[in-house]
């Protein structure tokens, strides 16, 4: 097993165990990787039986087991695909407030899935949310890309402002991002329109899309702000003169965590919320497993 | 508690001004957030101004302060019951000074009485009094253990002998009443009729120490008369050497010890050694040491006691003056003209003197009267010279055999017992005698007492009762004369601790009374003759007035204290009677001390807070 200084190596083992949890499969399986995936149709390897539902090949029916039970059977077949990860983690000045432990556990996570993935024997790329030119690493397809993905995690700082649509069209143009899957980390403080129209063009390009927010407890519950005083856009630099009650601004953040949720919902995009206060146990072997990342 | 106290009031002023600052600092405030797209939402619409103080611990935390502070200010107390009363006599007497195992007894007093009140219930209210000179510390009562002892840190040994039941007195009377305990913090022993309400911290213990605890000079009385007229030419001038003469200085020396000790009796004049003296004084045996000086000029001369075991140095040191007055002014008050011609001739014979008769004014420096009111009045020392009779024939001489005290200065040169042709007094006085009898007369199986010498208030009397027209011419009564004449004079330049200082006459104005320990006292002087009582410190004292400068010697003379072997009690106070309803009455404790307290302990929780939540909070 690897050893990393950003993740404990007790949790690393724990990890062993997980895999990524794939629910479609269309492209990126051509160089390298297998996953093993019950599907339906056809192949060499008999998995299961599952309820028929209208609109599967009826070739796959089960007539015999028909004939005994009078009720439509599939039958599945266990088949290994190859699955490109791309991994994704903000690096704007964002993600250095109100803590930098706040970018501290989006590196960990990040380090986290690409541990799992490359466990798994998928192939596994790693980028940064950063303005100017995309910043990524090279293909890893084995354990030992763990420690090179380590470096690459400890290299960067946060800093600078972009766009999230931005950024996603440069980076889809100049990764070749094509089919597999994508995890994306971040605080997601972007204007939700904007990340709207990103995440479209994500799936576009077949990718299945997952989101992981990270924010302190601080910004989930700002009371402190309701102080008063004038706040200061870290990536912007702009000001604003802010005399809104606690409950207020709490309200705006949750509207904003909703929306987003409430868009990863309906276009079947993976969401998790991860708070600063949980520890990172918790997140990568209950939260991630039960919101559909891990199996 | 004044409502409107303008320090209080000022001080509520703070509030609305802490508010101001809360509101100041918020509205300044700078917060770097992560985003503002969150609340994109609320910016679309402008902010609302704030109008109520922000609800902060540590606003609240401050605001109490203020408002502690302003109360503080306002003086407020709590009447209540009253609570318990201590009074504490603190020792300052000389003997206090008695240095044991490289602590003196004072020190050690201090320390106890600093533990004892560090002990005491917040509660208990002390007064605290010094027993030489009496004087009350606390005038009024005190609970804080610092600021008792920040009174007593003040305190220092006199130079004076203490009654401690004196003292315990005066403290009853700042009370109002008697005290609830008494302690006395000295170095006397306990004494065994001392109430239960008093207690005694012994802090002393068994020390051998050797004082000098008489002093006198032997010089001529009478000079030749040019030689008087050049003294007085000198003497107008401090700078000015007089001239030099034969003097025997005789240090009465005690050794409070339990074993013989040699000792060292120096003379010396500006720190230069002029003569010295040794002897062994046996245990507690007192000795007259007669140093001799062949050639002293008129001054102050240091006398200096040095021994191996000795534990009280005030006593060591000793001033002295000599040949330094000229010619002395005497005045004689009578009505008796064959009075005034028998004591006339006697003091013509002296041209060290200058006599005059007069009934009105002070004397110079000493009287002579056959009146006893004359003496009682006056001020200066007074021989008085009556056998009490007032008849106006002399009685007709006899011999009367004398029984002399030759330790005494007034017996010197006569024989302890002798035949003297005089006109024997009454042996029943016409008033109370005052002082110690120095000579008696036996005749037909009587001894009366004819030579009483007293010394009080800085003041010398002698009484010498016969009658001087009856045997003018007898050698031992004009001997017994002059001898008081020389007593009496010394008595103007030398004095003992704690008896008052007798200047002049002074012209009226400002009098600048030079004190042995440097300090300074202004006094506003009437006119007349000066009285300074203050007398608490053994040295010199210089009195500058427009006449120019007196110097005058206080010296440390005491055996009473400089006994520190078997230490006496001058403890004799009536036994306490209940505590008397006046003291009874509530008292008004003052809050303010405990309101700064809370203001501290708010403070420093305020601090805290802060601090844990600086580090909190994200830079």
């Amino acid at each position: 097993m690897p050893t990393t200084q950003l993740v404990d190596p007790a949790l690393l083992a724990k990890l062993s165990a997980l895999r990524l949890a794939v629910r479609q499969v269309r492209w990126g399986a051509r160089m390298g990787g297998r996953f093993a995936i019950n599907r339906r149709g056809s192949s060499v390897e008999f998995a299961d039986y599952m309820a028929y539902v209208p609109g599967d090949d009826i070739r796959a029916i089960d007539w015999k087991l028909y004939a005994r039970s009078e009720r439509l059977f599939i039958r599945t077949y266990r088949e290994e695909v190859e699955l490109s990860v791309e991994i994704v983690v903000d690096a704007t000045a964002s993600m250095g407030l109100p803590t930098a432990g706040k970018f501290e556990r989006a590196r960990q996570i990040g380090l986290c899935l690409a541990y799992i993935a490359l466990a798994s024997r998928h192939r596994v790329r790693m980028s940064w949310i950063t303005p100017g030119a995309i910043a990524s690493s090279p293909w890893y397809a084995t354990r030992g890309g763990v420690a090179e993905l380590e470096r690459f995690l400890v290299r960067r700082e946060p800093a600078g402002s972009v766009t999230c649509h931005d950024w996603v069209q440069r980076a889809v143009s100049s990764l070749r991002m094509r089919g597999g899957q994508i995890l994306l980390i971040s605080d997601w403080m972007y204007r939700l329109a904007e990340c709207f129209q990103a995440l479209h063009l994500l799936r576009r390009r077949h990718l299945d899309v997952r989101l992981i927010q990270v924010l302190s407890p601080e910004e989930w519950r700002p009371a402190r702000l309701a102080q008063g005083g004038v706040l200061v856009d870290s990536e912007t630099g702009q000001t604003h003169e802010l005399a809104y009650s606690s409950a207020e601004l709490e309200r705006a953040v949750v509207m904003h965590h909703e929306q987003l949720m409430r868009f990863c919902r309906q276009h079947n995009v993976a969401f998790a919320l991860h708070r600063l206060d949980e520890p990172l146990d918790e997140l990568m072997l209950r939260t991630l497993p039960a919101r559909g990342f891990l199996a | 508690m004044h409502l409107l106290s303008p320090w209080a009031l000022c001080w509520l002023g703070s509030l609305p001004v802490l508010v101001w600052l809360w509101r100041f600092a918020a509205v300044k405030r700078q917060t770097r957030v992560a985003s503002l797209v969150p609340f994109e939402a609320l910016l679309r619409r402008p902010p609302t101004r704030r109008t109520r103080p922000p609800l902060s611990l540590l606003f609240w935390l401050q605001a109490l302060v203020c408002a502690l502070a302003a109360w503080a200010l306002a003086e407020p107390v709590v009447v209540g019951r009253t609570t318990h009363t201590t009074l504490i006599v603190l020792d300052t007497s000389a003997s206090m000074g008695a240095v044991r195992r490289g602590a003196s007894a004072f020190d050690r007093a201090k320390r106890a009485l600093t533990a004892h009140v560090a002990s005491k219930p917040l509660t208990e209210r002390v007064y605290v009094v010094t027993s030489a000179p009496v004087q009350v510390l606390t005038p009024t009562p005190l609970s804080d253990p610092g600021d008792i002892r920040a009174a007593v840190d003040s305190v220092a040994v006199s130079d004076l002998a203490g009654q401690l039941s004196v003292a315990a007195k005066v403290g009853e009377a700042v009370i109002g009443g008697p005290p609830d305990a008494t302690v006395v913090f000295t170095d006397e022993p306990a004494p065994a009729d001392a109430t239960r309400s008093v207690t005694f911290r012994s802090v002393g213990g068994a020390a051998p120490n050797v004082a000098i605890v008489g002093l006198e000079s032997d010089e001529p009385l009478c000079l030749p008369a040019d030689a008087v007229k050049s003294t007085a030419a000198s003497s107008t001038s401090d700078a000015a050497p007089g001239r030099e003469g034969a003097a025997t200085v005789r240090v009465t020396v005690q050794n409070f010890a339990p074993q013989s000790q040699p000792v060292t009796v120096e003379v010396a004049r500006d720190r230069r050694r002029l003569a010295r003296q040794r002897v062994t004084v046996e245990a507690g045996a007192r000795t007259l040491v007669a140093v001799p000086l062949p050639r002293a000029g008129p001054g102050q001369y240091d006398v200096r006691l040095d021994a191996p075991h000795d534990a009280l140095a005030v006593d060591n040191h000793a001033v002295v003056s000599l040949g330094g007055a000229g010619r002395r002014a005497v005045r004689v008050v009578t009505h008796d003209q064959e009075f005034l011609r028998a004591v006339g001739r006697w003091l013509d014979a002296c041209p060290g003197l200058s006599w005059s008769a007069s009934d009105a004014g002070e004397a110079d420096d000493l009287l002579v009267t056959d009146d006893p009111a004359a003496a009682s009045r006056a001020s200066a020392s007074t021989l008085l010279i009556s056998d009490g009779s007032a008849a106006a024939v002399p009685a007709p001489p006899k011999v009367v055999y004398w029984l002399v005290d030759s330790t005494h200065l007034l017996g010197r040169y006569l024989e302890p017992i002798q035949p003297v042709p005089m006109a024997l007094p009454p042996s029943q006085a016409p008033g109370p005698l005052s002082g110690v009898p120095v000579i008696w007369g036996i005749a037909d199986g009587e001894r009366i007492p004819l030579l009483l010498a007293a010394e009080e208030q800085g003041r010398r009397l002698v009484t010498l009762r016969l009658d001087p027209r009856a045997s003018p011419d007898a050698v031992p009564i004009i001997v017994v004369f002059f001898n008081s004449v020389q007593w009496l004079a010394r008595a103007s330049e030398s004095t003992t601790t704690g008896t008052p200082l007798l200047v002049g006459p002074l012209a009226p104005g400002e009098v600048r009374v030079e004190r042995p320990d440097g300090r300074i006292i202004l006094v506003q002087h009437p006119g007349g003759v000066l009285r300074y009582d203050r007398t608490d410190r053994a040295g010199v004292h210089r009195i500058r007035s427009a006449h120019g400068v007196i110097e005058r010697t206080v010296n440390f003379l005491d055996p009473a204290e400089s006994n520190t072997i078997a230490v006496g009690s001058t403890w004799d106070a009536a036994p306490t009677t209940a505590r008397a309803a006046a003291a009874r009455t509530p008292v008004r404790q003052p809050l303010s001390p405990w309101l700064i307290i809370v203001m501290l302990v708010l403070v420093v929780v305020e601090w805290v807070y802060y601090a844990r939540r600086r580090r909190r909070e994200p830079r």
